[in-house]
């Protein structure tokens, strides 16, 4: 069971969520990823993009940003 | 309750589309992307029509204000000194494409096809065209 | 009405514009790049629920040409490659940029004023040769293709209506 962690706040739009993307994909079953966000967008694409079927998706409002927990469940 | 109703995207999408239709039932004026930042820099066209899309645009920015602070999205960020350069480059290379023909993702994506207007699928071929680039020289090492 | 009245009611519906933009997070520069990257559920689930709307509604509302003053040639797509580039680098396309300046993010200030030079490059220098190169008549796509406007409008919707079904199926 794999943790990433990754730091995104500040970095400009779209990076944050091709990142999220990117690194998804290399996760395996069971792996998680951590990543925040100071863009409402990103709150809103990930989830949507990857949420449901392929993995559990939180979002918790942090300092200045929110920060997003996907751990793949496929 | 509330606040599941404004988060669901789709029916923010369609509340979108459906304000543009509506806008353009009422008072006969769609929302030209392209050409509506003229005005700023002293153009404003045919009886003044990029001055109105200009002023629809102000209210974009005051209506993603209130969408943002009253649903706790709104964090002031202000630009790092590296990003500045990037910033004026892009805004440039997009001041560019707004004139050079009618061709913003609202003249293309929102109000052009639906429009069935052929400019619009045109510009959708470049607009996909000059994305892939950037997406493949620029978006896709920078996140390894 | 009077022009005052009218720009008021545009900041209005402006206003209405900018909140759903927001409250949907709709752009299309980040919907562009994460089709490069594989995912493009999200962004056309949103177009197909815009066009379908917009169609229906522009066809009772008759459809006509966005953009007449330039009509259409191959600086739609010249400008189309230029703006797909600074949107992708900037990260945000118009409504991105708008979006982004009311939610905080100044960067977006500074696309968004830059938009001058840009400007002031076509329309002093450019601007002069390109008259003739455009074929001035805008046009729509079913007088080009001899066909009824209404018809490629129903085959288009019902068109979007199959891919919104296939993607929601598809999870």
């Amino acid at each position: 069971m794999e943790k990433k962690i990754v730091e995104c706040r500040g970095k400009v739009c779209p990076i944050p969520v091709i990142t999220a993307l990117r690194v998804f994909n290399q996760l395996k079953k069971g792996d998680e990823l951590e990543i925040t966000v100071d863009d409402p967008l990103a709150i809103k694409s990930i989830p949507q993009e990857l949420g449901s079927f392929e993995s559990d998706v939180r979002v918790e409002k942090i300092e200045k940003g929110w920060k997003i927990t996907i751990n793949k469940k496929v | 309750m509330l606040k599941k109703l404004f988060s669901n995207f789709k029916l923010m999408a369609a509340g979108f589309a459906l304000l543009n239709v509506i806008m353009y039932l009422s008072i006969k004026k769609f929302w030209i992307g392209g050409s509506s930042f003229l005005p700023m820099i002293g153009t404003f066209g045919p009886n003044n029509a990029f001055v109105f899309a200009f002023i629809v645009n102000l209210g974009v920015i005051a209506g993603a204000l209130l969408g943002a602070v009253i649903f706790g999205e709104f964090i002031l960020r202000l630009p790092k000194a590296r990003d500045i350069g990037l910033a004026i480059l892009s805004g440039t290379l997009i001041g560019i494409g707004v004139t050079l023909a009618p061709g913003t993702c609202t003249t293309v994506f929102v109000t052009g096809m639906p429009m069935l207007s052929v400019n619009a699928f045109l510009s959708a071929a470049g607009i996909f065209i000059g994305a892939f680039l950037t997406y493949a020289i620029f978006t896709k090492n920078i996140s390894q | 009405m009077s022009f005052g009245k009218l720009l008021l009611v545009g900041f209005i519906f402006g206003v209405g514009f900018g909140f759903f933009v927001q409250r949907a997070g709709i752009c299309f520069s980040q919907g562009l790049a994460s089709i490069m990257a594989g995912r493009a559920k999200r962004i056309m689930t949103i177009f197909f629920i815009i066009f379908i709307i917009t169609t229906i509604g522009f066809y009772f509302g008759g459809f006509k040409p966005v953009g007449q003053l330039r009509g259409y040639g191959f600086f739609n797509v010249l400008s189309g490659i230029i703006f797909g580039i600074g949107i992708s680098l900037a990260g945000g396309c118009i409504l991105g940029t708008l979006r982004q300046i009311g939610e905080g993010n100044l960067f977006y200030l500074i696309v968004f004023l830059s938009f001058i030079p840009g400007m002031a490059l076509v329309i002093k220098f450019v601007d002069p040769f390109l008259k003739d190169a455009y074929n001035t008549k805008a046009i729509l796509l079913g007088d080009i293709l001899k066909i009824p406007n209404g018809a490629i409008a129903a085959i288009l919707v019902l068109f979007s209506l199959v891919c919104l079904y296939l993607i929601g199926k598809k999870k």
